[in-house]
């Protein structure tokens, strides 16, 4: 019999897009520009989040037209985003034919106490976690792939780095716990204790875990790849730069060898001007402290 | 053995895996160095239109000139479409398995699925066990150039294994089960 929409259906296309890199498109013409330098999926959206930051007001779901056109342009997957609990926009963008959607603190969120029940939905989401608890919790509701927050569209790489170090040391404490250290662990983080035994067994989250916010150079996806993630979302730094297909190239084959310094090296060299970055302290909206 | 799992993008780490659990020792290939140790090679699952553009061209032609003297290679999805002789609306990548391919061809993630089917060939039995078969946004076979190529297993009536003497492709995903089956039947084309 067919199934459909298992969680191994789900998290099987995240595990297809590893050792890849994700980008951020606004239109056609940077979907075909992404998929033409090896990017694995893009993600579909009106503004990347350097200009959310920079326009200010309320960010929501994209305009179908917009998404349907840029799936239209290319052959890779295509994730959306939606705001975090708005199940309503996660059923429009499902009804849509997309190939993921990520319920994105880059949104505005939606609802303060709930994310969306993604056990609900057909298509398999990713959502955003800055430490363990936010991870488990989001696992257990459904999701199918996992990244860093980061703080997006400031090209400024110290928070992601930040939650993947953190999810690394809690996954160790986890891992090595026993008995009422575990219950106690389990209680913490608001999740089945059962959830924790299979991190325990598996020794890694059961779903692929990705960097994402802040990345702007070849340099930045290695150094998240060195620290264990599983590949790179690149929202605002590959079109706020400016050679964005070159940008785009180096930073796919600085995934692929994150750990060859004389490659590495080698598509470093003039890439021309970066996005222009920010200081995570003088930022007027944290991003990364939406949705626990 | 050494086997060698081409490990730029895509489901590499599960396939290695398997090669472990088989109790032989899999080679993370990036290089024609890394191929030349091995004595088989797994393209797996990923991004095809990835795949072809991070595989250098000394590798790409080390993978040909060995498969022309019979050096077994097995494609799971992305990888059975770079070895496929034709791909639907795109140029070739590894023309190896006389087939023709078409990227995508079940739709979005959506159509997705997963599904028990029967494998006819040494080594499976289907009445104490079928295979689960993971498709992935998955290709399908339009076309069979050759009788070379023999049909292994269907599913819904469609092509979904095949093999062309040293070469094996699947649309599916075998890395991402628990059942070594296929991936030993393909070890065992060594000694063929």
């Amino acid at each position: 019999m067919v199934e459909k929409a298992s969680f191994k259906v789900k998290s099987g296309l995240a595990q297809m897009l590893k050792g890849g890199v994700i980008m951020d498109v606004i239109n056609a013409e940077q979907a075909k520009i992404a998929e033409k330098a090896g990017a694995v999926a893009v993600m579909a959206l009106e503004r990347v989040p350097a200009d959310i930051r920079a326009q200010g007001g309320v960010a929501r779901m994209s305009d179908p037209k917009l998404i349907k056109e840029i799936k239209a342009s290319v052959s890779i997957p295509v994730m959306a985003k939606v705001r975090i609990g708005h199940f309503a926009e996660a059923q429009i963008i499902e009804a849509l034919g997309i190939d993921f959607i990520d319920e994105s603190e880059v949104l505005t969120p939606a609802d303060e106490k709930f994310h969306i029940n993604k056990n609900d939905f057909n298509i398999p989401f990713v959502c955003g976690a800055i430490d363990l608890g936010q991870a488990l919790r989001r696992i257990n509701e459904g999701a199918a792939m996992l990244r860093t927050k980061g703080e997006a569209g400031t090209g400024n790489i110290v928070e992601a780095v930040r939650h993947v170090r953190t999810i690394n040391e809690q996954l160790e404490e986890l891992i090595n716990s026993k008995g009422n250290k575990l219950n106690s662990l389990a209680r913490e983080y608001r999740v089945p204790i059962s959830l924790c035994k299979q991190v325990q067994e598996l020794k890694k989250l059961p779903v692929v875990n990705f960097a994402a916010g802040g990345i702007a150079t070849p340099a930045d996806a290695s150094l998240l790849m060195q620290l264990g993630v599983e590949g790179v979302f690149v929202g605002s730094g590959i079109f706020k730069a400016n050679n964005p297909e070159k940008r785009a190239k180096a930073i796919v084959e600085a995934t692929h060898n994150f750990e060859n310094a004389e490659i590495l090296a080698k598509v470093s060299t003039g890439l021309g001007e970066a996005m222009k970055g920010q200081e995570i302290s003088k930022l007027e909206v944290k991003m990364a402290s939406r949705g626990k | 053995m050494k086997i060698g799992v081409l490990s730029f993008q895509g489901s590499f780490v599960e396939h290695l895996n398997s090669i472990k659990a088989l109790g032989h020792t899999p080679i993370a290939v990036k290089t024609a160095e890394q191929l030349n140790q091995c004595k088989a090679l797994i393209l797996p699952g990923g991004e095809t239109t990835n795949l072809r553009k991070v595989i250098p061209f000394s590798l790409k032609k080390e993978i040909m000139s060995k498969a022309k003297k019979g050096f077994p290679i097995y494609g799971t999805c992305a990888g059975a479409i770079l070895l496929a002789e034709k791909i639907e609306d795109e140029i070739s990548f590894l023309p190896l398995i006389e087939v023709e391919i078409q990227r995508n061809a079940y739709g979005s993630q959506l159509d997705s699925f997963e599904e028990k089917i029967e494998i006819n060939a040494e080594g499976f039995s289907n009445k104490e066990k079928k295979f689960p078969a993971v498709f992935i946004r998955a290709p399908q076979i339009k076309k069979i150039f050759s009788k070379k190529v023999k049909v292994l297993a269907y599913c819904n009536k469609k092509p979904v294994l095949l093999r062309q003497k040293n070469i094996l492709i699947s649309t599916f995903h075998p890395e991402l089960t628990n059942d070594l089956r296929i991936h030993e039947f393909f070890l065992k084309m060594i000694s063929d």
